[in-house]
This record gives structure tokens, C-alpha cells and sequence, in this order.
């Protein structure tokens, strides 16, 4: 007969072994949203989305019943979270992604937007935004994606305080550059502020070089009919390394990030310069962007900023072009069981009051008709150079993102290995040739 | 001599054994048994799900994934054989993180040993100050690595503070980027690692230290010992067990290393602080090479396993 002890002895760990599976799968349980009313919710994630809460509230306002939550990340937890989350049964239903090597690998998961922009914005929907920003956001015949905002590089902003004390003009080439960085070298700041532990920040500088000394060889390259170990690229490789040895960039900016490490030197008046594109515009030339900022910083921020291009490397060439197109893009997932309701949040993001919200705060709409907000400048000359980056953004040379991830960790890796040892130039552009070789484009 | 139901009772575990009836019956007996099996895996069974669910499964989920060609996000995948592992020995990389991570890995753990047993030698000792020390030693155990790696980043740049010490001690021709001179950067990255975990090591060391039988060394002391002879021949042996357990979970720990570099230098410059876990980290997330990041997994499990074995085989030698 079995005993009351017994009993207990079974009952204890039966009892734990329920509770585990209870609290294994209680998560999972599924949403339960919606069964009490006819209410739609909708679920978005991305990283990079200024005042969230007032476009969202602006969203919800025009679309009564339909209510959003907007899960923010980190970028890179942004990467690690939205695999298992597009995949799974409790996925967003709008997420963001950036052009080149994350829109290739999550396109399959988004549905294409096609069909919805015809029918709401009728046959000539391209029309409403920048060529570059549908371009880079579409794979083969699929519009995966629409555009957040635009944003493009080839840019240096500089500090005219900074500048003023030097007592130098904003250099058009490397040569002027050289002699300006001495003159400030010689207050005690920093020239060129770069943080080259980032793979990124190298590659956008890089881009700037070779899209000035041969425009549009590099994306040649990255079609692979061009091969990167081509005297255009030796040439362009020489030049970066040059800005690490004649005093432009300070020794020691391989540990440096670019966020936070070489903006907030920049920000503080510490740097004359950053390479930086359109995206820094509202940071720098917004009082309220700029007040953002300056909390990274101890003291008040110097400037006033402004943008210029990026100096040509060879005297007689012009500058580089801007190189860019959607900083972002919003997707509707293709797990979505409300896709149309998912459908109008993105194009209220990108076509809709999403688009005047982001104006507000200078970033750049990639509606063509939406005209950058210049209310909120710093000083009132900031107002023309914030209105020729919106003309530039309507004539790229080309893309910032390259849309092999292998390429474009090929090319980080080279770049700082070059930054190491000037002398490798040759096997690191090899190296490269040898991955892009390798690609199945 | 030892009777069955004395065994039944011993497997009954401690406490008050019940009494039984005389000529019970064997299929009871049996019966009985089974159920305190049973009771025993049941107990067992949250533990072993939990573990084998989560790390065992993973390794074989890591396995079967190794074999193909999965980016991370597909819902299909295709087999490639051992292809991914093929490809890992033709990886420059993956040779260059590889030599990297056992350079790392065995000065951290030297260092942050030798580090820690000196300050638990010192602690013993009469110096003034040492309580405070204690207190010291341990603080930058609990820094959380991001902390670490942000401050780091300051304080070793070129215009950081330890330059300025060095400039202003008349140390100038020394003065570099730590973290952005290939030559130096995995050596600072080691003296980081070291000056923030010495303190465990210390706690390891001191807690064997301290079970050193006083009336040991003071015998030792009697027969003619100095402090040095007292060290190496009474002190030092006993503290085997704290050395092996050091050495295997500082080993493990520093192939683990990930936030530290990825904060610091990301790798760089070039591949000099390349280290495993950043590799992995690379291709499975940054470049959807998810099939080819289980295949380094793998390789840095299989490394991890090495030092588990050797913990286990010292272990018993110990005994014996």
C-alpha cells in the first residue's frame, strides 16, 4: 500500500517537474490581444527610429483601432534578436532593416510591398521617393522594403571655432587638408576626430577616396567586373593610409569607436573635423539635436557645425559625390496576420506623417515631396548647406552599403590591416579580390 | 555483515529507517525499490532536462547545422558534409584568432594566477594595509566588462591617462596607443583581463591558504624553515587543488572572451586581437554564415573539452 510518504516523495518533484514546463512554456502562450474587441495591434522593432513615441501616436491617431508597440534595440542586439523573432510564431509585423547585406538575407522574409504601394499610391507610387532609396531597398522585382529616411557620406563636417582659431579655410583637397591638420595640430586638438576600430567609418572614408579619384569604379567592383586589387584601388588604398600618417588622423584611432568616442571629441571642440554624412546633420546644426548630443560631453558643445565635402586626394579632381541612399527601410513581415494594417504603418513611416515627424527633427525625408525642416538651425547659415545635402541626396554617385556581407567584412578587414601596416596594402587588397572572386552575386 | 534490509535502508538515505514486517515478501521489496529509483529521477529530472535541454541539445543542434550551409534566417539549408570544417583550415583568420586566443589565454592564465597567489601570500603576511587590499584586489571582479572596455578605451588612448603618467614621469619614449598598436594590443588586452580577474584567483588561493593546519607550519618552523622554505615545501602543496581548478576555469573563461575585445578593438588592429569568439560571433551574425559559425563553435567546444577532461584526469590523480 502506498504511504502518505510515498506519496510525497512522488508528488515533490512530479510538482517541480510541472512547474518547469510551466514556466519552460507559459512564455509562449501566445497573444491574446484582440479577443475581447475587434482591435488590431501591431507589433514593429528596429533600431533606429527618432521620437518613436509621436510618429507612432501620430499612426495611431489617423488609423482609430489599430494600436502599435514598438520594441527599440541596440543595433547589434537588434541583428541577434530579429532572426529568431522573424522565424518564430511571435514575430513583429513591421521591422526595419538597413540596405546591402541584412535586406539581402531578410528579404525572403518580408512580403513585397508592390501590390499595396499601386494600390495606395497609384501606378507612378515610385515618383514619391528618391530613386536610390526604392533601389536599395528592392531585390530582383521585389519591394521589400521602403525607405525610413535618406542619409548619404561623403562629407566632413567641421567646427568653424575650431577652424577660426587655426586660422585655416576648409581644405577642398589632401594636400590643403595636410597643411590645415598642422594648424590645428598646433592648438592642441585633434584634426580629423575618426574611430577606425570601426569597420564602417574606414569604409565610408575609403568610399570617399576611390569615389573621387574614379567615380563609380568601386561599385564596378562590387559588381565584380573590376577586380579590387586594380591600380585605382592600390591608389585609393595609399591615400586613405596617408590620412593615418601625415597628421590628418591622430595616432592611436584604431582602439577609437566613432559613436561615441570620435563624435564626442568633435562635439566637445576637441576635433576639427569627422567624416561623417547627412545622418549627422541634425546632431550638429539643430539646437535641439545638438543639445542631444552635447549630453555626452562634458561642458557646452562648440561650433558652429557645418558639412563640406569630403577633400579629393588628388589635387585637379573634384571631391566625391554623396554615396548613400535609405539610411533604413521598414518591412512588413511575412509572418504578419495583419498585413495590410502593417502595410499602412509603413507607408505612414515612409510616405505618410512619418515623413513629417522625421522632417521636423532635420532628418532627411525619403518622400521627394517632403522638404527638410530647417526651423531649428543653430545659426542661420547652417540653413544652405542643410538644403544642398537635401539637392545632393537626389544625384548619388553610388551606395554606401555594399550588399555582400563577405565583401564587405573583406574590405573592413583590409582596411584595417592597412591602417596596421601601410606596407600590406598589395596582399590586403588581394585578399579582397580573392573573397569577391569567391561571390555568388 | 551487512543484511538487506540494512541496504534498503541505506538507500532510503538518512533519517528514521521504518520497521518491517519479517518474511516480507521479495516482489515488495523489489517494488520498493523501484520507487525510490523512481523518486530519485524524478528529483534528478528538472536538472536534466534543463542541462541536457539547453547545453547538450545545443551542442548537437551546433553539430547538425555545422554540416550545412545555413545562413541563420532561411527556413531550408542545404548539406555540405564537413565542408564548413574543411574550409576552417584555409581560413587566415580563423588561424590568426586561433594563435591569438592560446597566446591570450595562456598568459592571462599564468599571470592572474601568479598575480593572485602573491596576494594571498601577502595577505598573510604582516604588511600594513592588507585588509584594504583585500577589499581592492576583489572590486574589479564585480566592474561589468562593459565598463571595463568603455573605460579602457579612455584611459589607454593616446592622449589618455596612462600616457599622461608616463609623459609627466619622464617616460615619454614609452608613451603609445596601447589598444591601436598591433604589437601591444593583445598584450594590454591580457594585462586588462589580469588586473580585473585577479581578484578571483585571490579568493581561490586565500581560501586554500587558509586551510593550511597552523600547527603544520609552525612545526616547519620549529625544525629550521624560513618563510621561503615554509612556502614552496608546506604551503605550496597544498594548494594543488586550488591550482587546478584555477587553471581550467581561467583557461576556459579566456577562450570565452568576448566583450572585452569587442569593446576595446573589435579585432583589430588587422587580426592582431582577433580572438575566437569574435570570429564566430563575425560570421554567424554579421555575415549570415550561421553553418560555418556552428563548425567554429565546435572547434572552440572541442577546445573548451580538453581542459574539462584534464580537469577530471587531475582530479583523480589528486585522489589517488
Amino acid at each position: 500500500m502506498r504511504t502518505p510518504h510515498a506519496e510525497r516523495r512522488f508528488v515533490a518533484p512530479a510538482a517541480a517537474m510541472v512547474l518547469l514546463c510551466v514556466a519552460a512554456c507559459g512564455s509562449g502562450s501566445g497573444d491574446t490581444s484582440g479577443d475581447a474587441s475587434d482591435d488590431v495591434r501591431l507589433t514593429m522593432v528596429g533600431w533606429n527610429i527618432a521620437a518613436a513615441e509621436e510618429t507612432i501616436a501620430a499612426f495611431e491617431d489617423e488609423h482609430p483601432g489599430v494600436t502599435v508597440e514598438f520594441r527599440p534595440y541596440a543595433y547589434n542586439d537588434y541583428l541577434q534578436a530579429l532572426r529568431p523573432a522573424l522565424t518564430g510564431n511571435d514575430g513583429p509585423d513591421v521591422f526595419q532593416v538597413q540596405p546591402g547585406g541584412m535586406l539581402t538575407n531578410y528579404e525572403p522574409l518580408a512580403v513585397d510591398l508592390r501590390p499595396h504601394l499601386e494600390e495606395s499610391l497609384g501606378a507612378q507610387w515610385q515618383d514619391a521617393y528618391y530613386e536610390a532609396g526604392l533601389e536599395q531597398l528592392a531585390y530582383d522585382d521585389k519591394q521589400a522594403a521602403l525607405p525610413g529616411i535618406m542619409s548619404a557620406a561623403g562629407l566632413v563636417y567641421y567646427d568653424q571655432a575650431v577652424l577660426d582659431e587655426a586660422g585655416v579655410e576648409v581644405p577642398t583637397t589632401f594636400d590643403e587638408w595636410e597643411t590645415a591638420c598642422a594648424a590645428v595640430v598646433a592648438t592642441g586638438r585633434q584634426c580629423l576626430a575618426h574611430g577606425a576600430k570601426d569597420a564602417w567609418a574606414n569604409i565610408d572614408v575609403f568610399l570617399a577616396v576611390i569615389n573621387s579619384d574614379a567615380p563609380g569604379v568601386v561599385y564596378d567592383a562590387i559588381a565584380g567586373d573590376v577586380a579590387w586589387d586594380a591600380p585605382e584601388f592600390v591608389t585609393a588604398a595609399t591615400e586613405f593610409v596617408s590620412l593615418f600618417q601625415n597628421g590628418v588622423i591622430a595616432e592611436g584611432a584604431a582602439s577609437r569607436a566613432e559613436y561615441p568616442d570620435a563624435f564626442n571629441e568633435f562635439v566637445a571642440g576637441n576635433a576639427a573635423f569627422i567624416a561623417l554624412g547627412t545622418w549627422n546633420t541634425a546632431g550638429t546644426m539643430t539646437t535641439e539635436g545638438l543639445a542631444l548630443s552635447a549630453e555626452g560631453i562634458s561642458g557646452e558643445p562648440s561650433g558652429p557645425f557645418y558639412a563640406a565635402p569630403f577633400p579629393a586626394p588628388q589635387s585637379g579632381n573634384d571631391p566625391t559625390a554623396l554615396f548613400g541612399g535609405p539610411d533604413n527601410g521598414w518591412a512588413v513581415s511575412a509572418q504578419s496576420a495583419q498585413p495590410d494594417e502593417a502595410y499602412d504603418l509603413v507607408e505612414f513611416l515612409t510616405h505618410g506623417g512619418g515623413q513629417d515627424v522625421q522632417a521636423e527633427l532635420a532628418n532627411f525625408p525619403a518622400n521627394t515631396e517632403v522638404a527638410i525642416s530647417t526651423a531649428d538651425v543653430v545659426v542661420p547659415d547652417q540653413v544652405e548647406n542643410i538644403e544642398a545635402q537635401q539637392e545632393g541626396l537626389a544625384d548619388l554617385v553610388g551606395a554606401r552599403q555594399i550588399p555582400y556581407p563577405d565583401l564587405e567584412a573583406a574590405l573592413g578587414q583590409a582596411l584595417s590591416s592597412i591602417i596596421a601596416d601601410p606596407g600590406s596594402i598589395e596582399d590586403a587588397l588581394a585578399a579582397v579580390e580573392q573573397v569577391s572572386a569567391g561571390l555568388d552575386r | 555483515m551487512t543484511t538487506p534490509s540494512q541496504l534498503t535502508r541505506a538507500a532510503d538515505g538518512p533519517g528514521p529507517a521504518r520497521a518491517r514486517p519479517a518474511g516480507e515478501p521479495a516482489r515488495a521489496r523489489r517494488r520498493h525499490d523501484r520507487r525510490a529509483r523512481l523518486a530519485g529521477f524524478l528529483w534528478l529530472l528538472p536538472a536534466l532536462v534543463l542541462v541536457v535541454g539547453v547545453v547538450h541539445v545545443g551542442i548537437v543542434y551546433n553539430a547538425v547545422i555545422s554540416t550545412t550551409d545555413w545562413n541563420g534566417i532561411a527556413p531550408t539549408r542545404n548539406p555540405v558534409g564537413l565542408d564548413n570544417y574543411t574550409a576552417i583550415l584555409s581560413d587566415d583568420v580563423f588561424l590568426a584568432a586561433l594563435r591569438n586566443t592560446a597566446v591570450y589565454a595562456v598568459a592571462v592564465t599564468v599571470l592572474q594566477l601568479g598575480a593572485g597567489l602573491a596576494v594571498a601570500v601577502l595577505v598573510r603576511t604582516q604588511a600594513r594595509g592588507r585588509n584594504l587590499l583585500r577589499v581592492l584586489i576583489f572590486v574589479p571582479v564585480v566592474l561589468s566588462p562593459a565598463i571595463i572596455g568603455t573605460t579602457a578605451r579612455y584611459l589607454l588612448d593616446q592622449d589618455g591617462a596612462l600616457n599622461g603618467l608616463l609623459r609627466a614621469a619622464g617616460l615619454g619614449d614609452l608613451v603609445r596607443p596601447w589598444l591601436a598598436d598591433s604589437s601591444f594590443a593583445l598584450a594590454t588586452l591580457v594585462v586588462i583581463t589580469v588586473w580585473q580577474y585577479t581578484g578571483y584567483s585571490f579568493v581561490i588561493y586565500d581560501a586554500a591558504i587558509s586551510q593550511v593546519d597552523p600547527a603544520t607550519l609552525e612545526a616547519a618552523q620549529i625544525d629550521g624553515a624560513g618563510n621561503l622554505r615554509m612556502f614552496t615545501s608546506v604551503v605550496l602543496p597544498h594548494l594543488r587543488g586550488a591550482h587546478l581548478v584555477l587553471i581550467v576555469l581561467t583557461a576556459i573563461s579566456s577562450l570565452k572572451t568576448f566583450d572585452l575585445v569587442m569593446l576595446t578593438t573589435a579585432g583589430g588592429p588587422g587580426t592582431s586581437t582577433e580572438l575566437l569568439t569574435l570570429h564566430i560571433y563575425e560570421q554567424t551574425i554579421l555575415r549570415f554564415h550561421a553553418g560555418y559559425g556552428a563548425a567554429l563553435s565546435l572547434v572552440l567546444v572541442a577546445i573548451a573539452l580538453v581542459f574539462a577532461v584534464l580537469q577530471v584526469r587531475l582530479s583523480r590523480l589528486r585522489e589517488v
